[in-house]
């Protein structure tokens, strides 16, 4: 009888494997066009007043787009890595700039260098400190986006094609 | 067996039920965990995800030796030491201000360390003091079958509860796709 009740416990243990790999999985899949914002969260608590003139000045070459999105990713998060990653050439067509969060200069740009973004406008945040003060913003992966040098949205993203999308279809609707 | 006995084993058939999927979710996603450690040490220090994987090892390892009454020693003192480290971590998040999703017991939530790892780890830690110390109770040593089936049950309800969706899919389709 025992045995029979371990087998189950172990096949329900079993069954909550399968349901997880099966979400990592659809996880790193590709989903189907129109899909991506799907992969975007709203955040909260960004501060609404924020501009491009609080920007630094290594971001400055974006600051006359009339849209733009910046990736605030962190080196200690997965996340942000596999995002990195993923930033291909497609990407730098777009007004995209980086906003790298870590604790010493050195570990910024160790990650710039890792994942050779050295291509993109970015700025490294030690300790964080531009994001949390002038954005009010403490987690990553974040996309901020901004528009017509105001902050329209704050989104918490694992694929940065959600990000591109959203921005294509914003500078689709600029252009009309 | 005495109501506090069937309770007993209700309390026990939880625990054993958090550690499985913790070590399910834990085994499949270890970055999870090791991103929410990274931020508590401010990115000085993440652990690897196999040393993550070993970790849901010993939890999967005690949840089934919890079912096992020749273990069930060995199996609360292992539970009660798992206890104290997610009162430490949860603690530890609450002071520093952890934002990161911990994925703490299989939870398909976005919290992070905090006070449900607080509460979990000293339930953890009151069930494995009153287990050791009932461990003579003979009137309890039939009772790990109980435990075993009441814990596969926790454990199948609240996957296919959390997965609904997909569950009627896969029933729909009779195929495993994401």
């Amino acid at each position: 009888m025992y045995v029979v009740a371990l087998v189950l416990l172990l096949l329900a243990a079993a069954v909550v494997l399968l349901f997880a790999m099966m979400g990592e999985l659809s996880s790193r899949l590709p989903g189907p066009e129109g899909a991506a914002t799907g992969r975007l969260a709203p955040v909260a608590g960004y501060r609404e007043d924020a501009t491009s003139s609080d920007w630094p000045e290594e971001l400055a070459s974006l600051s006359h787009e009339p849209t733009t999105a910046l990736l605030v990713l962190s080196p200690i998060c997965t996340t942000c890595g596999k995002v990195a990653a993923s930033l291909t050439a497609r990407t730098l067509d777009a007004p995209v700039g980086l906003v790298i969060s870590s604790h010493g200069r050195s570990r910024g740009e160790e990650f710039i260098a890792d994942h050779t973004l050295q291509d993109f406008p970015y700025f490294i945040d030690d300790g964080g400190v531009w994001t949390s003060s002038k954005i009010g913003i403490n987690q990553s992966p974040t996309a901020l986006l901004f528009n017509e040098g105001k902050i329209t949205a704050a989104y918490s993203f694992s694929d940065v094609s959600a990000i591109l999308q959203m921005l294509g279809h914003k500078i689709t609707e600029d252009a009309t | 067996m005495s109501l506090t006995g069937w309770m007993l084993v209700g309390g026990d058939a939880v625990v054993a039920a958090l550690l499985v999927r913790s070590s399910a979710l834990k085994a499949v996603t270890p970055d999870v965990i090791a991103d929410a450690l990274a931020e508590l040490s401010r990115g000085r220090w993440r652990p690897s995800a196999r040393a993550m994987r070993a970790v849901a090892g010993i939890e999967l390892t005690a949840a089934l030796a919890i079912t096992a009454p020749s273990l069930r020693v060995a199996a609360w003192v292992i539970t009660g030491l798992l206890g104290i480290s997610f009162v430490v971590l949860g603690t530890a998040g609450l002071l520093t201000g952890s934002t990161r999703p911990c994925g703490c017991f299989g939870a398909e939530s976005e919290r992070p360390l905090g006070v449900p790892s607080v509460l979990a780890g000293s339930a953890f830690l009151a069930l494995a003091a009153i287990n050791i110390a009932d461990a003579g109770d003979a009137g309890m040593t039939g009772a790990h079958v109980g435990v075993a089936v009441v814990a596969a049950v926790i454990v199948l309800t609240w996957t296919l509860a959390a997965h609904r969706r997909e569950a009627m899919a896969m029933i729909s389709t009779g195929r495993l796709a994401p």
